[in-house]
Order: structure tokens, then sequence, then C-alpha cells
């Protein structure tokens, strides 16, 4: 018994006549034992049949868009996104051109089949927060912002008052001791030396 | 101990064995009249003044000469002639002349319990002790011809000597021309409006003075001992009396420098700069400094917080 090989790329071929003889002979043979690949070829089967009720319209050769063209429209045909004029003209390509109508097919499935893909749960901690633990965060972002800008200008204000006072003028002692013995001259207490600077003047 | 302690100590032995040799006179208050005699005084002579403050000694050396109200001291950095409220110094600026004054306060806190008839320097003299109640502050040698201050011991509140004077030689007669004139003079000005208690630890204040506009100097005297406090606005650089020795009163810091003959100290209060110099004791600082104003210690928001809204 031959292997339970799934042969989907060779089905489209054996509808179309394009397989050799001993590729037909395989298929046949295979398509004899495997259910799923049978469903797989009947539903081929109906869709070719499908295209084919297409209408078909003779327009004249100048107007008829060229292969490589409308296999470009073919997924906004799909989509839904041509205007009426182009959608015209896929439509009537098609129903000349069976290799558009096949890649108008296949592209179908694969759409379908990215459709039916199942849908990514990402982990918890990785979904973003409700809205309303977001206004709160935010909330919480604002108040911490206002504080630590009035510390900064507070701390800038104290570091300015404490810096930027006028420079310190040098006391003079000889000034100082001066004026203290002048006046202590004409005091009635002891008498001892006069004051004297313990350095020397500024000036 | 130091030297300079051990010859404080030395000098006072001395003379207190000259006066135990030379008996005991009757006491007799005669302090203002000897003071008034020694500020008229005429003689020369070479002095040595010695200080120990808590340990912080200091020791000079001086030429004096006295004639008259007029007196000339001379050291090794320079000269000063202080004369009836005037200072012309050799320094390049600080003349000064107080053209005011009011009259002193009596010695009324003090008494002389013994005075004696001694002999110093080979001349008749007359010593006598000064007690502040019964505490000794002070032993005074004036010579009996001329009326000089020939020697003094001062003591404070433990007994204990912290500032000795005496003259080593003496001269009658004084040869020195000593001149008060000055091209450059500062005047003090006599002002009322004093943020400076009236009277600091036992001392009146007797006058005020302003200077260059943002300067205060009160003068404090109990009649023996006298200080000035100069008020000075804002910030000073006080030089190396802003790193003298720290010490506290009250909880309150201050900086001290201890010359031979005085005592200056250096603190701040309410953005104001304060240097305090005289002769006062070192038991009477601590009871003066505590009436005069002061900042006490802050923690740091406290400092923040008057700092900003005062």
């Amino acid at each position: 018994m031959a292997p339970m090989i799934h042969l989907e790329e060779l089905l489209s071929a054996y509808l179309d006549g394009e397989l050799s003889r001993e590729e037909v002979g395989y298929v046949a043979r295979h398509l004899d034992g495997c259910e799923e690949c049978i469903a797989e070829f009947r539903a081929l089967q109906e869709a070719r049949a499908a295209v084919r009720t297409l209408p078909r319209l003779e327009l004249p050769v100048a107007l008829l868009p060229d292969h490589e063209t409308t296999g470009e429209l073919l997924s906004a045909y799909l989509d839904g996104e041509l205007s009426a004029a182009a959608t015209k003209t896929v439509v009537e390509h098609l129903g000349g051109c069976p290799a558009c109508r096949d890649d108008l097919h296949d592209l179908d499935a694969a759409r379908a089949a990215i459709r039916s893909m199942p849908t990514l749960e990402l982990p918890a901690e990785l979904v973003p927060a409700r809205e309303h633990d977001l206004d709160e965060v935010r909330h919480v972002r604002r108040r911490a912002a206002v504080w630590a800008t009035s510390i900064a200008a507070m701390v800038a204000l104290v570091v300015g008052i404490s810096t930027a006072q006028p420079p310190a003028q040098p006391i003079d002692f000889t000034s100082i001791a001066n004026r203290h013995a002048a006046r202590d001259s004409v005091d009635t207490g002891f008498i001892g030396i006069p004051a004297l600077a313990p350095v020397e003047g500024t000036e | 101990m130091n030297g300079v302690r051990r010859i404080l100590l030395i000098a006072v032995g001395a003379v207190a064995l000259v006066l135990v040799q030379a008996g005991v006179a009757a006491a007799d208050d005669q302090l203002d009249e000897l003071l008034d005699r020694a500020g008229q005084a005429e003689y020369a002579g070479n002095q040595v003044v010695l200080a120990d403050w808590d340990g912080e000694t200091a020791i000079e050396f001086f030429e004096v000469s006295s004639r008259g109200s007029v007196m000339l001291v001379r050291q090794q950095s320079g000269q000063a002639v202080v004369a009836n409220g005037k200072v012309i110094s050799s320094a390049a600026s600080g003349d000064v002349v107080v053209p005011e004054w009011s009259t002193s306060v009596s010695q009324d806190r003090y008494t002389v319990v013994d005075t004696r008839s001694i002999e110093f320097l080979g001349r008749a003299a007359t010593a006598v002790e000064v007690f502040e109640g019964g505490q000794r502050r002070a032993r005074l040698v004036f010579d009996a011809a001329s009326g000089a201050a020939v020697a003094s011991e001062l003591f404070d509140g433990d007994g204990e000597p912290y500032r000795v004077s005496y003259l080593l030689s003496f001269e009658a007669i004084v040869d020195e021309p000593m001149t008060t004139n000055s091209a450059d003079v500062d005047v003090l000005l006599p002002v009322d409006d004093v943020d400076l208690p009236v009277t600091a630890g036992g001392y009146a204040r007797v006058d005020a003075y302003g200077f260059e506009g943002e300067q205060i100097q009160a003068f404090y005297s109990d009649g023996l001992f006298s200080f000035s406090v100069f008020a000075i606005a804002g910030r000073i650089d006080a030089g190396p009396l802003g790193e003298a020795t720290e010490f506290e009163v009250d909880r309150s810091v201050y900086r001290r420098m201890v010359t031979a003959g005085d005592v200056w100290v250096y603190w701040t209060a309410a953005g104001t700069s304060y240097v305090l110099v005289g002769d006062l004791p070192p038991d009477h600082l601590q009871d003066v400094l505590s009436d005069l104003p002061h900042r006490q210690r802050r923690g740091l928001l406290s400092r923040i917080w008057h700092g900003l809204f005062g």
C-alpha cells in the first residue's frame, strides 16, 4: 500500500490535466484511500465549477487588461476595494483567463486559512492596564512631578539665598582696636595697655 | 603647664611676697583717686603683659611713655599714641577720635579691701587689692611719686590670675615727643538708636557711636573693666578671628582670640556680626555674652525656615 501522502498541491494540476501519466496514476491511487484528500478534491472541483459559471463577456482585445495587471488587482478585488469600473475589468479578465481564476481561488483559500488562525492570548502581565488604572497612574505621576518641582524650587531658593549675598567685607582689626582704645582712654577704669590689633588692619 | 602660664604664676607669687614683706596698711576706698591719678602720670618704661585664658596664653612686651593724658605705646609691629579720646597709630589708616563721651560709671560693685605700702622697682609704691563681693578681682600697684600704675594682676572667678602686667623699668622723666596730629582721622559720632542692651553682665552701656553708616560701637564699663561691642550689619570676613578658638555660652557659639591686653570675641546673630574687645575677666565675659544678642543652635530645618522668613 502506498504511503498516505496528502497531495493538495497536485490536485489542482490533476484537475487541469497538467500531470504526467505517472503522476495521474499516483494521485488516483491516493485518492482511492485518503478520505481527507477526497474531500479536498471535491471542494476544489466545486470551486472550479463555481468560477466557471462566472459571466463571460467578450471585450475588444485592446480593452482586455493584460494578465500581470489583473493579477495585481485580485487581492483588492477580494477585499472589495476596487472601484466599479476596475471590478468590472477584473471580472471580465477572469472570464477568459483560467490561470487568474486559479490564482483567485488560491488567494481566497490562503485568506481563509489566515482568518481561521487562533487568536493569540497575551500573558496577563503584558495586557495593558485598564483605562481607570492608567488614569490613576497618570494622576500619581503628575502629583509626584508637582512635588519634585516644588522641592527643587525650594532648594534652589534656599541655595540662592545662601549664596547670592554680597561678598563679605574683611574685618579691620586696627580700626576696631583704635576705636575701642580711643573711647577707653577717657574711661576712669583700670589703666592698662590700650587695645592693640591682634593682626594688621586690612588697609 | 606651658611657659607663659608658669611665668605668670611666678610673677604673681613674687608680687605677693613683696606685699607680705611690706606689711599691712590701713584699707581705704582710694580706688577712684588712685585710678584718676594714674591716668595723669608721667613716666616711661618697658612693660610686659601676660595673659592666660583657659589655657590660651599670650605674652607681649611694650615700650610705654605717659605724659599727662597722653600715652605712647610702642611694640614690634608699630606704635600708637592714645590721648583723651584720640588714637593716632603708625598703621596706614585707622586714626580715630571720640569727640564726646559720657561720665563713666562708678565702681559700685568693687571694694578696696587692702591697701599696703610697698616697694616696686626700688621705688615707694602703694598696692591695693580689689574685691568683688568675696572674690578677689585685682591687685594693683601704684608708684607713690608719679601715681603711675606700675603693676597689675587680674583674677578670674576662680581666683586664678588671667592677666598680669609689670613695668620692668621705670623712668620718671619722659623725653619722648608724642604727637597727636593726624591728617586723616575718623570721627566717631554719638548715636542714640542702638539695638544693644543698656546693661550687660553688670556693665553699663555708657556711650554708643556710629561708624561708616552700618557699624555701631557700644562702649560698656563697670568702672574698673570695660569693653566695646561692635555691631556690623551684614556678613563680614572675620579673618583669623573667624577661625579662632570656639566656645559656647548658653548654647551659643562664639570665637575667641586672646591677646596680652584684651580678649576679642566674634559671633553672629540675626544677620549682624558682632565683635567684642575688652579687658574684662572670663567669668564676666560669660555673663555679658548672655545678655547681648546671640543665636542659639538650631536644627537644619529651623535654620532654613529662619533663613527664609526671618
